[in-house]
Parts: structure tokens; C-alpha cells; sequence
């Protein structure tokens, strides 16, 4: 029933009805800043990755073919939109997240909790390191909970790509937090 | 179901807190300002130009009168001897006619050329028929061949575009080496994957859908069309997979319920992405855009649904009345222009007029006034137009820097270096000595550890845009090293063929700053940023120590200090104000000879630049090292060039692979068949076929091992970007094969930055 809603909704948008628009977003908008942030790591662009692909998705809703898949195509907008704004700050932007002054407002306190805190950190900077693409994949799916076929679907690749992508992604990470332990 | 691993807990821990630094009233926010946004008209409103076929915009209330004004202007042109695009007499009389149902349905979209460039990075337009009133030529070649040139093609103001032919096959029937005419007319391009699928030309308006018999006894441009670029609309049924149906086959009639054809059927073939046609499916109900050439079998490429067509609005072009003998055509003339326009803004109109019949001047008109631009466009006696020379159009104001001039100027106000001036410079020893800017990409790949009681891995940098050039690390054995490698503006200083790596800042400014500017910045400096810095480097200058009791560890000498007043010369401090500061330790800078020397310096922040007791500002104290600045470079006499490598993303060795195939010669042999002065803008490298376009039988020519990549060389605006595939041998030389035009849109996965081997 609620799918049906959804989809009554996103006719009614396509059909130039910004209340049943603004309906059909309006609970997707922190799921979706959460998933930008956890891509980018600044707080303004995920604000506006977020802000550009809902207007694009409502100037281009007119192209969705199938109601159904408004959630993967919103989602493959927002990804798309998180790509391209990180590779215009290109790496730079990478070492300007200052990772320890953010996280240590998310962390729980006291001698107990330092370790803990410091392989935070250390995975945090090796996620900083990973690709665009990489963090994406990582992101769908370990912070969104979606599952490889929903992946794909969001990614326009057929399964076994996100598989083997998830997988590369997974293991690049590895690299990377070994490659911090290094330090 | 299995437990998550912890590590996977762990993941997923630090992305929620990652996550959930978005303050609680973003999500609000975002969305109010979404709303402001959702006020401006959907498509194209800051398109400063009248939209062709106006009249079939969705929802317009007024396309009767919008359409009746376009004809009217565009007949009141016409009858002054001009006309306003290639095709822009045939879209008025359709905008006309707007109301019929085939040529101007209810459900067609128009977008902006930026809408379009938008929709082919976010995929919203995939699998929609768009059209094009604008022409089609083959692009220039950025690429030296050796025998048969790949050719590319692009649409006028659109970009590259993807045929069905193989590369190296003409779009048109051609001799090798003739000329080959452009093409201008409404044409069909499919979204699909970040490409544009060239489907066709088709009439404007489009015919009424046809029976097949019908097409076969009108007489037309089918019969006539040269080119095989001509769609035409088809009723009928698409069967495949039937019953004693083993080809492609349009049945005339309504096929049985098993598939099998009925009444006349012709043969066909599917072509790329055919919008509205599952490949699976057993019949499908048309109308179809098939295209047919003579000599050849027809090709479905479209299921034709007049209410998914999407219309992109063209800017106007001008075109003057045609002079008796003219040498170039008015479309051409503009095309070359095209070419030499580089600024961003969209461009709202374009006008052309002759300055004899084999000469004349393009007006390219932007939505920045600023980036207007004159360009001068002559013909060659073989019938090409090229670029004589361009300019800023200057009559609304002074003089507006090209893109070019706008460029940063580099430190010395010299041109910069490409990947071959800095190779040829670093080989004759012209350079050695000086200091180096380059824009581009630093790499780093695993080497063999020298010393055995390094743990592995070792890694050296390199500079892929320039493989082969040795580039150490300008600071001492166990120095930190950075997080993330730095893009952007790296500084180098040269020296034995070779560069040494200093670091790397956001912007070089020509002027220095003082030290008291460099300690009261407001943030904090990364690692390995560096700072222009003026000052006076004080070394084994006059030095007071308290008095020393008979057996104490003797005074200490002097550490290097940064003086901002001038000392004498011999070191004696006119002021406290300065800081204390490290030497490089790999010895660029090396022992200063005198004991001041005059600035301005290179500084570097490092981790560990040494500390004086009792010589810090404001008195603070420390032992042994601390986080600080070091001097890497004086800069008084040294010269400065700036060189421009193009970016270059590095993919990482598949995992568990070991390969002789590296980034760096991947891409020197991939520059190696891009002819110089070729606008690369950018570089990507990857191993396997991961980014091997659609249409390029990759699986056939690749070979199946962790030799063979390929390098995607970006080029600036209007030639295709490259597609080139690169295999090394035994002995690690690198081939290259297959350079083809690639997407520029591509959105799939791109390689990493960080690693190569």
C-alpha cells in the first residue's frame, strides 16, 4: 500500500505537482544527506550534493520511465552528483578534513575508550583515501544497509560487477588501514 | 545467517558517525532551499534563446502564440535573405504545426544544452530518442597514424557521438583522404552509459508512420540519401524468436499468439540501444525508427514514441545571404569556430557573416558577456575551414582575456612546459638547479626495499604524465609521509637529470608573505604545504648562551633562524621577530655558505623541524623536534618554470596480480600516438576492460591477463576524447593498439589515484 502511495505520488509529481514532489522527498532527504556525508566528509557539500539532486530529480522526474525504481534513480542522481563534486575538490580536499577534530566530538570519553577512538581515526583516514568510487560502494552498503542487487540497480551495473567492485573496494580499504598502521 | 565480521562492525560504526556529523536541521534546510529552486520553470529557463518548436513544450498555454511568433521571425528573416540555423526553416513550419500528434506530441520535453550535459552525467535521459537540429562532422584527429586514422564524429555544439560503425568506417560513403561533408539536419542521439548513440537523421516533421510497402514506393530521400544516416517511422510488429523465425523481422501484421509474423515481413537487424525494444522480447509493437541505406539491411533503432522524445533547444545561428562563389558554407564556417571556443558559459547565438568568399568572421555569443568571442575562419583549397586566429569580442568594453591568457601566470612569466618541453628540458641540463612547478599528478609505486632491514613495501614517486624521469623525495630517511598523495601544484627542484620533490601548495603567488604573516595564519597548514616566505635565513650566527659551569654539556650551537629584519652580516639580530626553522635535510638547500642569506625561501611545514630552547615565540620552550617549518629551497638567483602535465588517475594492480604493466608506461606509450600540442586535459589508466566502451570488442582484443589496460586520454572541448588500449610484453615494453573515440560523459567507476605499481 505504502509502494502503491509512493507511486501514485511520483505520477502526480512527474505530472508537474510539486506538494506530491516535495511529499516524496521530504522523508528521503536525511537518509540521503547522511549517505552524502558519509561519502564527501564536509558537511556543505553533502549539503549541497543533497540540495542539486533533488532539483535535479525534480526537473528530470519527466525521464523516469518506472515509478518504481524513483528510489535507485534518486539515488543513482545523488551518487552521481557526490562523484563529481569530490573530483572537483579533487585529493587536496582530502587532507584538509581535519578527521581528528571531527571525530572526537562522536567518541565516548576516558583512558578505556582511547584505543577504540585511535583505530577509529586510523580507519577513517584510510577510508579518506579510497576513491570516490570505493566509498560509494562501501557507503550503499555497509551505511545503507542496501543489499549488492539494490547496489547495482542504484549504479546501473548488472550484479556481478557491484559484487566484484564491493569486493575490490573492501579490500582497498584493507590496504589502506595497513598502510596507516605504517604511519 | 552469518555474524557480521568485526572488522565490518567497525566499518559500519565509523560511517554512522560519520554520517551523523550533519547537524539535525540540514536535512530542513536542504529542503527548503529545494523548494525555492522548485519555483523556476523545470527545463532550460535561463536559456536566453527561443527554443525551436516552442510550441511543443509541455504545458505551455501559450505554444500556439510562441509558434506563430517563431514563424513570424523566422519568416521575417527569411525575407531579408537570412536564415537562423541549418534546418530552422523546416522547425518553424513544424512549430506550426505543433498540434499534430506525430510531429509535436504533448509529452515532448525540451532541454538545454546544459540540461542535456546534465542528463548524460546523471543518466536521467537513458534510453530516451533526443533530438538535435544541428550538424554532424568528423572531428579533428588528436592522434598520429601510422596507417588507416580512426575518424571521429561530433555534433555542432553537442559533442562527440557514438556510431554503429566500426572505427576506421566512414559514416559516409568516402574516398580516403577526400573531404568529407558534414551533415546538418534533426538528428536522433540515444542517451545511454554517459554516450550519445548516433541513431539518425529524421525528417522535420517527422513523416506520419508508414507500412514498409509504403516507404518502398515513396519516393524520397531514402532512395536518394547517400549517407545512410535517413530514420524513417514504421508501423508494424518487431518479431524475434518465433516460430520459423530465426532473423530480425517487422511483420506487416498483427502477429499470432505464438509470434508467428503475418502479411509482408522484412528483415532487419537491432542497433544500440533501441529505446522501447526489449531484445528478449518475442514481438513488439511498433511504430519503430528504422533506418535504411541502400546496399545494406535496415536497422531498428528506436521503438518511436512521440510522447518520450526529448528536444534539445539550440542556440540561433545566423547565416548572411550566400555570395555568388562562396568557398565554405555557412554550417561549416561555424563548426571551425567551434572549435577555438573554450569558455564554459553556454552559448546563446551564433552569428557568421563573409569577408570575401573564402574568409570570414563567427560572432560566438555566450549567457557570459565576458566570454564572447570573434573568431576568424578562413577555407582551404581543399574545401576544409580552419581557424585563422580568435579574440575576445571587445566592442561592449575593453579587451577580455582569453581562457588561455587567464591561466595563472607562472612564476617567472614564462610559457609553461608540456610533458615534452620538461623531458627535453631535464634531459639537455637546461633546468638543473632551478625550481619547478608542475601542475599535475604525483604517483607513488612499490619497489624493492634497499636496505634489508626495511620493512617491505618501499615505495618511489613518479610522475606518470612523464615516466622515466626520476623523482626522489626531498626529505630525509624516516620522515613521515603524507597521508594522500598531493595533486595539484607540486614543486620540484632540479638536479642530475632528474627532479626532487619538495611538495605541494593550493596556489603559487608570486609575492612572499613575511614569517609573522606565515605564524598568524588562521588555519592550520597540512603537512608538506609550502609557503613563499621572505626574510633573512640566519646560520651560525652570533649566539649567547648563559654561563656554563666547569664539566656541563657545552653550549649549544645556534639553530638556523628566520629572521624578518634584516641582521648584519655577521648574524647579530636587529629584532626577536622570526622563528626558528630546519634546513632539508636531503640537502637541496645544503649548507648555506654565508651566515645570511637573503630570501625569499621555500618553506615546507614538516613534523619535525628541530626547536631552540628559549628561541621560540612568546618563550615557549621544547626539547627535541616539533611540528614546524623547514626551509627547502632559497629562491634569490634560482630561476622558476612552471610546467603543465595533464592529471592522471592511476588504477590500482587487481588484487592478488602481479603484472608488468605499470601507470606510468601505460601511459608514455598511451601520449606516444597523441600528436603535440594536443589538448590532453586529463588521464585515467585502469587494467583489464573495465572502462572499455560498449562498442569496442574489448574480450576479443584484449588479452586475458594482468598485462593489458588501457589509458583514457581527456582532451578539451570540441575533439573526442581517446580510448587506447596498452599491453606490455615479457620485458615490460608497453604496445599500444585501438585508439578510439571515447564517451565524455562516461560515468561508470574510475581508477584510483594513489597506487601503481
Amino acid at each position: 500500500m505504502e509502494r502503491q502511495a509512493g507511486t501514485d505520488q511520483v505520477a502526480r509529481a512527474r505530472a508537474g505537482d510539486a506538494d506530491a514532489f516535495e511529499a516524496l522527498v521530504e522523508a528521503r532527504v536525511g537518509p540521503m544527506t547522511r549517505t552524502a556525508m558519509a561519502i564527501m566528509g564536509r558537511e556543505d557539500e553533502a549539503r549541497d550534493a543533497v540540495q542539486d539532486s533533488l532539483v535535479t530529480a525534480w526537473r528530470e522526474l519527466a525521464s523516469l520511465r518506472d515509478p518504481l525504481a524513483f528510489d535507485a534513480w534518486l539515488t543513482r542522481i545523488l551518487v552521481n552528483r557526490c562523484r563529481r563534486g569530490l573530483r572537483r575538490v579533487g585529493l587536496r580536499r582530502l587532507r584538509e578534513v581535519p578527521i581528528e577534530t571531527m571525530a572526537a566530538a562522536d567518541e565516548p570519553s576516558g583512558p578505556d575508550h582511547a584505543a577504540a577512538a585511535d583505530d577509529r581515526r586510523a580507519l577513517e583516514r584510510a577510508f579518506e583515501r579510497l576513491t570516490i568510487e570505493e566509498r560509494t560502494l562501501l557507503v550503499l552498503h555497509h551505511l545503507d544497509g542496501r543489499s549488492v542487487a539494490s547496489m547495482a540497480e542504484v549504479l546501473g551495473v548488472p550484479e556481478g560487477t557491484a559484487k566484484s567492485r564491493l569486493f575490490a573496494a573492501r579490500r582497498a580499504l584493507d590496504r589502506a588501514l595497513a598502510r596507516e598502521g605504517e604511519r | 545467517m552469518s555474524e557480521p565480521r568485526d572488522d565490518d562492525r567497525e566499518l559500519r560504526a565509523m560511517l554512522e558517525a560519520r554520517a551523523s556529523r550533519v547537524p539535525a536541521s540540514t536535512p530542513r534546510e536542504v529542503m527548503a532551499a529545494v523548494r525555492q529552486e522548485m519555483q523556476a520553470p523545470r527545463e532550460g529557463a535561463a536559456f536566453a534563446v527561443v527554443p525551436l518548436l516552442a510550441g511543443r513544450r509541455r504545458g505551455a498555454g501559450l505554444g500556439w502564440v510562441a509558434a506563430a511568433l517563431v514563424a513570424v521571425v523566422v519568416l521575417a528573416v527569411v525575407g531579408r535573405g537570412s536564415f537562423t540555423s541549418p534546418s530552422s526553416a523546416t522547425n518553424a513550419a513544424s512549430a506550426v504545426v505543433s498540434s499534430s500528434p506525430v510531429t509535436g506530441p504533448s509529452g515532448a520535453t525540451d532541454v538545454s544544452l546544459a540540461g542535456l550535459r546534465q542528463a548524460l552525467a546523471d543518466g536521467s535521459l537513458d534510453g530516451r530518442i533526443v533530438l538535435v537540429d544541428t550538424t554532424l562532422r568528423e572531428t579533428p584527429l588528436l592522434i598520429s597514424c601510422v596507417s588507416v586514422c580512426p575518424r571521429f564524429w561530433a555534433l555542432d555544439l553537442v559533442g562527440p557521438v557514438v556510431t554503429d560503425r566500426q572505427p576506421g568506417e566512414p559514416i559516409v560513403p568516402a574516398v580516403l583522404n577526400q573531404a568529407l561533408p558534414s551533415l546538418a539536419g534533426t538528428w536522433v542521439v540515444v542517451p545511454h552509459a554517459g554516450m550519445l548513440f548516433l541513431a539518425g537523421r529524421v525528417s522535420d516533421p517527422i513523416y506520419q508512420p508508414m507500412t514498409w510497402a509504403d516507404l518502398e514506393s515513396r519516393p524520397g530521400p531514402v532512395s536518394i540519401d547517400p549517407s545512410g544516416t535517413t530514420l524513417e517511422p514504421i508501423r508494424g510488429w518487431l518479431v524475434h524468436g518465433g516460430p520459423n523465425v530465426t532473423d530480425r523481422v517487422i511483420s506487416e501484421q498483427r502477429p499470432a499468439a505464438d509470434g508467428t509474423p503475418a502479411g509482408t515481413t522484412t528483415v532487419l537487424t537491432l542497433e544500440g540501444p533501441a529505446p522501447g525494444i526489449d531484445p528478449a522480447s518475442v514481438v513488439t509493437e511498433g511504430p519503430f525508427l528504422v533506418r535504411t541505406a541502400p546496399g545494406s539491411k535496415a536497422r531498428v533503432v528506436a521503438r518511436y514514441e512521440p510522447a518520450s522524445l526529448v528536444r534539445v533547444a539550440m542556440p540561433t545561428i545566423t547565416c548572411p545571404p550566400v555570395p555568388s562563389d562562396p568557398a565554405m558554407a555557412c554550417d561549416d564556417a561555424v563548426g571551425a569556430a567551434l572549435t577555438a571556443d573554450q569558455w564554459p558559459s553556454p552559448i546563446t547565438s551564433i552569428k557568421f557573416d563573409y569577408i570575401t568568399p573564402s574568409s570570414g568572421q563567427v560572432v560566438i555569443r555566450h549567457q557570459v558577456a565576458s566570454q564572447d568571442l570573434v573568431v576568424d575562419v578562413r577555407a582551404n583549397a581543399d574545401g576544409s575551414v580552419v581557424v585563422r586566429g580568435s579574440g575576445p569580442l571587445a566592442s561592449d568594453g575593453p579587451a577580455i582575456p582569453s581562457p588561455a591568457a587567464s591561466t595563472p601566470a607562472p612564476g617567472a612569466g614564462s610559457v609553461p612546459l608540456d610533458a615534452v618541453g620538461l623531458r627535453t628540458a631535464l634531459a639537455s641540463g637546461s633546468l638543473d638547479g632551478a625550481v619547478v612547478l608542475v601542475d599535475g599528478t604525483l604517483a607513488e609505486r612499490p619497489i624493492p626495499c634497499t636496505s634489508p632491514s626495511t620493512p617491505e613495501p618501499c615505495f618511489e614517486l613518479y610522475l606518470p604524465a612523464v615516466a622515466g624521469i626520476t623523482v626522489s623525495e626531498g626529505r630525509g630517511p624516516g620522515a613521515a609521509r603524507p597521508s594522500a598523495l598531493p595533486a595539484g601544484s607540486l614543486v620540484f627542484v632540479v638536479g642530475g637529470g632528474g627532479l626532487t620533490f619538495l611538495g605541494a601548495w593550493a596556489t603559487w603567488r608570486a609575492d612572499p608573505i613575511t614569517v609573522d604573516a606565515l605564524l598568524g595564519q588562521a588555519s592550520v597548514p597540512a603537512y608538506d604545504d609550502l609557503a613563499l616566505v621572505s626574510g633573512w635565513l640566519v646560520v651560525g650566527g652570533i649566539h649567547s648562551c648563559p654561563m656554563l659551569g666547569p664539566g656541563a654539556t657545552p653550549c649549544p650551537g645556534p639553530l638556523p633562524w628566520l629572521a624578518v629584519d634584516e641582521p648584519n652580516q655577521d648574524g647579530l639580530l636587529m629584532s626577536d621577530k622570526g622563528v626558528t626553522v630546519g634546513l632539508d635535510p636531503s640537502g637541496v638547500v645544503g649548507t648555506p655558505s654565508a651566515i645570511v642569506t637573503p630570501g625569499p625561501f621555500l618553506l615546507r611545514h614538516a613534523y619535525d623541524t628541530p626547536c631552540d630552547h628559549g628561541t621560540q615565540p612568546g618563550g615557549v620552550t621544547c626539547a627535541g623536534t616539533q611540528t614546524g617549518w623547514e626551509v627547502v629551497a632559497a629562491l634569490a638567483g634560482r630561476s622558476i618554470v612552471r610546467a603543465v602535465l595533464p592529471p592522471v588517475a592511476c588504477a590500482d594492480v587487481p588484487h592478488g596480480q602481479t603484472t608488468r604493466l605499470t601507470c606510468g608506461g601505460a601511459v608514455t606509450a598511451a601520449l606516444a600516438v597523441v600528436l603535440s600540442g594536443s589538448a590532453v586535459t586529463s588521464i585515467e589508466f585502469a587494467y583489464g576492460d573495465s572502462m572499455c566502451p560498449p562498442w569496442v570488442p574489448c574480450e576479443a582484443a584484449m588479452p586475458p591477463n594482468p598485462d593489458a589496460g588501457h589509458v583514457v586520454l581527456h582532451v578539451a572541448s570540441p575533439g573526442p576524447d581517446l580510448w587506447v588500449m596498452v599491453v606490455a610484453d615479457g620485458d615490460g615494453a608497453v604496445s599500444v593498439a585501438s585508439p578510439v573515440a571515447f564517451p565524455r560523459w562516461w560515468p561508470a567507476a574510475s581508477p584510483t589515484t594513489s597506487t601503481s605499481p
